[in-house]
């Protein structure tokens, strides 16, 4: 990376147009100019069953990696309710969870989840890549309090990855108009 | 203005001693951000880590300090700690119990970096990556070896307020043992302005 060089450009951007197609957003071929990525979700799901962590894969050459080389580890709660946290991980999964910021309509209408992280050594051949995140959830429901999340997606493959994909927990369940997919790259 | 990369560091073969410092920041800019991927040579029992302290401009007078929460190992904690001559567990680095392709990320924002009428706040991320493939390894709810998210705010108030022109990041096992931090190790700063 060279000194001078624009630290951060806009690259990938995927926007759900229609609510009764989309339970995926997906960026198969990510540039490899940039030796990290930025990515941030938007979204909300057209049900009352969509999970407030979306699934996200990462692979190489366009295909999606659905072997077992996911590290998962979470931290979360909430945010006025300090005697409720929660810490779980595991090993060898074949799917990554990304946050617990979503919202589905059984949450206050009109609040959007939003998860945001880095991706970093996404293009070096020689290392992991992996994804640390952090998420807010918010809603205006009295039951319910502000909930945080953050915690890493370890891509456990040496690889140059250039597929990012962000799916729905279940097959029925879609992303709302609006709910977007963002993708930055850290110049190299 | 947009994000500029005002230094970068990356690790080439053999690896290099114990800290990586980083002279001459120019002062052209608002804020700093600082992404740093760690790894080294250490291999301390039921670890996968190791910390990074950093000092500013060279000063180790007792003028800093930090108050951060973490999660690890099913439990999460606070601490806060004062008149320090370092800012310890600024940040993690990967170390010889993970495998070989892992690395950590930490990731800081240092606002106003260069006035000279206030003491410097530093806004901290990390984690220690578990990149690994070992029983239990990359989990938060088991050990050993422990695995940390981490994230928190430091401060640096010298006896004179100064613009932050060097940052120097020292990895040490156990905060007294030195290390080798490993090839493809980097250390990126970026300045941005409102």
């Amino acid at each position: 990376m060279a000194v001078g060089d624009i630290g951060m450009e806009h690259i990938e951007s995927i926007v759900i147009d229609d609510v009764n197609t989309y339970y995926a957003m997906d960026a198969r071929a990510v540039s490899q100019d940039f030796k990290h990525l930025h990515i941030r979700v938007e979204g909300r799901w057209n049900n009352s069953s969509g999970a407030t962590y979306p699934y996200i894969w990462f692979g190489e050459g366009g295909s999606v990696n659905s072997g077992a080389v996911y590290n998962r580890g979470t931290h979360n709660g909430y945010m006025n309710n300090g005697t409720y946290q929660s810490a779980y991980g595991d090993s060898g999964g074949s799917v990554g969870y990304l946050g617990e910021g979503l919202t589905n309509t059984s949450h206050g209408a009109g609040f959007t989840g939003v998860i945001y992280g880095d991706i970093v050594n996404y293009s070096n051949s020689s290392v992991h890549s992996s994804l640390h995140y952090h998420s807010w959830f918010v809603e205006d429901t009295a039951s319910t309090y502000w909930k945080f999340a953050r915690g890493w997606v370890n891509y456990k493959v040496a690889s140059a990855l250039n597929v990012v994909y962000v799916q729905a927990t279940s097959g029925s369940t879609n992303f709302q108009v609006g709910s977007r997919l963002d993708i930055w790259g850290y110049n190299n | 203005m947009g994000m500029e990369v005002l230094k970068s560091v990356t690790i080439g073969s053999g690896g290099q001693a114990t800290t990586i410092s980083i002279t001459g920041i120019p002062a052209t800019h608002d804020h700093l951000m600082i992404l740093s991927s760690l790894r080294t040579n250490t291999s301390r029992t039921n670890y996968g880590y190791t910390w990074a302290n950093w000092r500013f401009n060279n000063d180790s007078s007792s003028s800093y300090g930090y108050e951060w929460g973490y999660a690890s190992s099913n439990t999460w904690a606070g601490y806060r700690a004062t008149a320090l001559d370092s800012l310890v567990y600024a940040g993690i680095a990967c170390n010889a119990n993970t495998s070989s392709e892992a690395f950590s990320y930490n990731k800081h924002y240092i606002p106003n970096y260069t006035s000279t009428d206030r003491a410097k706040v530093v806004l901290l991320h990390w984690f220690d990556n578990a990149n690994d493939t070992g029983s239990g390894q990359g989990d938060l709810d088991s050990y050993p070896p422990y695995d940390w998210i981490q994230d928190g705010a430091g401060a640096w108030t010298p006896s004179t307020n100064a613009a932050i022109n060097r940052i120097d990041m020292t990895l040490l096992d156990g905060l007294s043992s030195t290390v080798t931090i490993q090839e493809h190790s980097s250390v990126v700063i970026y300045g941005f302005t409102e």
